[in-house]
Parts: C-alpha cells; structure tokens; sequence
C-alpha cells in the first residue's frame, strides 16, 4: 500500500511511499528513521496524535516532526 | 472554540491565492547574489587583514565568513528544494490543514481584514524559565516577503533593560528558525500549514545556547557600565549617583558616604588612592586638591603639630 511520508528532521521531506500491509507506526518510524528514538519525535498519522501499535491504512499522511529543533540568531 | 465555516472558507480561499502568487512568485530564479557579494568582500578584507598581520580582525573575520558560506549553503539548498516542489495545495487540502492546527493548538483565529492566521501555543518553558504563551501571526499576504511571520509574546519575560528580546531566539518579534528553516520552507511550498506552526512551535520550544540573542543563565543579567560583564540581578549594583549598573568590582563604595559609586563619578586620591564619590569630595580645603579630604585633614595636622614644635622651640 502508499502512504504519504513527511519527514520534517532536517530538509522536510515528504514522498510517497510503499509499505506492507499491517505495517505498524512503531515499525515505519524504525524503517525511516533507525537511528532515531520515537521519544524525540512528534509523529501525527493524518494530522492526529497516534501510539506506536497504530496499523497504518493505504492512503494515510504520517508526519513526523524532532521536539527539538534549534533556533539561531539571525545570519 | 472552532472558526465558523464562513470564515474558514474565506480566509482559506485568499491563503490558497496567496500560495499560488508564491509559487508563481518563486518560478522567477533569484539566486542569492548578495550572500554571494557578502562573502567576497569578507574574503578581500580577510587577506587585507592576514597581510598587515592584524591577527584579531582576521579571526573575526574568519568567523563571519564561516557563518555567511553556512548560510550560503542554505540558500541554495532552498533554491534547489523550491522549485521542483512548490504546489498550490487544493482547498480541501487546506481545510484539512486548518483542523489539523486546531487539534494541535488551543487557539487558531482567521482575521480576514488584517489578512493574518494567528495559532496560540501553550506556555513555552526553557529550563525552568517559562516564557508564557506565544502567538504565531502569519501574514499570508506577506508570503513574498521575510516578514510574513510575527512571533509575539502574550506574557513577556523580558531581560532586564531589554525590551526587543522575549525568548532567546524571538528578536522584534522575529523567531529565527535556525536548523527549522528548510523544514518551514518544504511546509509551505506544499501548503502544509499544520507542520509549519509545528515546526515554529518546536524551535520555541528548543533552547540552543550557541547561538541565542541572549544566553537564560544571562536573561536576568544586567551589562557594567564600566567594565562590560554580565552581573546578575542579584549581584548588580547601581552608582549612587548617576544611577547606572555595574558589577561588585567597578563598584567603589566612597569611605564617607559608604555608597557605591562607578568610574565616572568618583574621584581617586593620588595619596591614599582611595576612591571618593565626587558629591563627599568637594570638602576638601584648597590647599592639595589632588588629596582626599582624610588625606587633607592628616596633612593639616602634620602641619599644625609642625608649627607647634616652631613654636616651642
């Protein structure tokens, strides 16, 4: 099935991807994101709060945001 | 409470027109000349000041070319991102966006006449401070522009004798998103305005002491006005006199008056190289006024004892 994968660590990007069925939150971010902790992210499953054990459906939008992003002094 | 549907609608409608000027907008190439110009004067100045051997200016100089080529580097990062991405998103798409907001956030308002979408965050603590609720105004008539987004405060917690400055990366009420720009820039060239105010929420959110407009441990500091430091509120004193802040070192306090003075208004004894305010110093006979009023008061007694001992002989 094709999901819609924002990935807004960094450059924020957003791609259509393909993934089994029965897939899991806990088990994309572990895909996308193997070195990350889920702690440290915001993940939305269609703009909405989710848990780990959430099957994600074809279709759906997983938005996936750090907590903590660095703010600077203007350049 | 949730925004009516007409006014969703049209304040959706003119956001939606307003992506579509900036997509249209963004098809016109401008490379980041300036930067570009930035950085080759700072290069000139920089082999100038290696040549005539002014090693300070040259480190300085150094420095601002670093940051001026990461910020280089970032400009044609989002050139590169804009172009192939920027869509104008569907006013479904946007309708969906403005519930995701209100999901996330407690307060979202549409105001059709000032052109501006307003989220409301929760407090933003930063270790320990709390900053109190902020409000992310966005213009969305000023997309072409860099101020397009305001960042106020609705319960300051300013530094003392800063009135520009309410968390440590909002200046004039302009957060600089730092590592989040790429991320905002992605956000709106697909209309994503749910993770753009996300996305400005979690840099509020985020402290980063290497390069905020004023470190926390310094937020309730004051500047000496004679020597420069950093003092915080509690070890700050002000001269008696002119009322300025200085630091326990500048401070002299006046062996008269026993209250703290800075540079400018006290008077140094060239005998006893005791400080004196200038309002106790004054007493002082004419005879030696380059001595403290002590220093006076010791050599008329030396003198007078002397004149006794005439006297008697």
């Amino acid at each position: 099935m094709r999901l819609l994968f924002i990935n807004n660590d960094g450059g924020g990007f957003a791609d259509e991807i393909d993934v089994t069925d029965g897939l899991t939150v806990r088990q994309l971010f572990e895909q996308r994101l193997p070195q990350g902790q889920p702690g440290d992210y915001l993940i939305r499953v269609n703009r909405q709060p989710t848990t780990g054990d959430t099957v994600l459906q074809p279709g759906d939008r997983v938005t996936i945001t750090p907590l903590k992003i660095e703010g600077a002094e203007a350049g | 409470m949730p925004l009516d549907l007409r006014t969703a609608t049209r304040g959706l409608v003119a956001i939606q027109a307003a992506l579509a000027r900036r997509v249209s907008h963004q098809q016109a190439i401008t490379l980041p000349q300036g930067r570009w110009q930035r950085l080759c004067r700072l290069q000139i100045h920089y082999q100038l000041a290696c040549q005539r051997g002014w090693s300070a200016a040259a480190a300085h100089l150094q420095i601002q070319w670093q940051q001026q080529l990461g910020w280089f580097e970032t400009d044609l990062q989002v050139l590169q991102r804009r172009l192939p991405t920027a869509v104008v998103p569907s006013l479904r798409t946007l309708y969906d966006e403005l519930q995701g907001l209100e999901q996330e956030f407690e307060q979202v308002t549409l105001d059709l006449a000032a052109t501006t979408l307003t989220v409301t965050t929760d407090a933003i603590v930063l270790e320990d401070l709390d900053f109190g609720p902020f409000a992310l105004r966005w213009n969305w008539e000023r997309l072409p522009t860099d101020d397009a987004l305001t960042v106020v405060a609705l319960e300051p917690l300013r530094p003392d004798g800063r009135d520009d400055l309410t968390h440590p990366h909002v200046l004039d009420d302009r957060l600089c998103v730092g590592d989040g720009w790429l991320g905002l820039e992605a956000a709106l060239a697909t209309g994503r305005l749910s993770d753009y105010f996300v996305i400005l929420r979690q840099v509020l959110r985020t402290y980063n002491f290497d390069s905020a407009y004023q470190a926390l441990t310094h937020w309730f500091a004051v500047t000496c006005h004679d020597c420069g430091t950093q003092v915080t509120s509690d070890d700050r004193r002000s001269c008696a006199q002119c009322s300025t802040d200085l630091c326990d070192s500048c401070a002299a306090d006046c062996p008269d008056c026993n209250e703290p003075h800075c540079h400018r208004c006290q008077r140094t004894c060239d005998d006893c190289e005791a400080a004196w305010c200038r309002a106790c110093w004054p007493r002082t006979t004419g005879i030696a006024p380059e001595h403290c009023p002590r220093c006076v008061v010791a050599a008329n007694s030396a003198l007078d004892l002397e004149d006794e001992r005439d006297d008697e002989t």
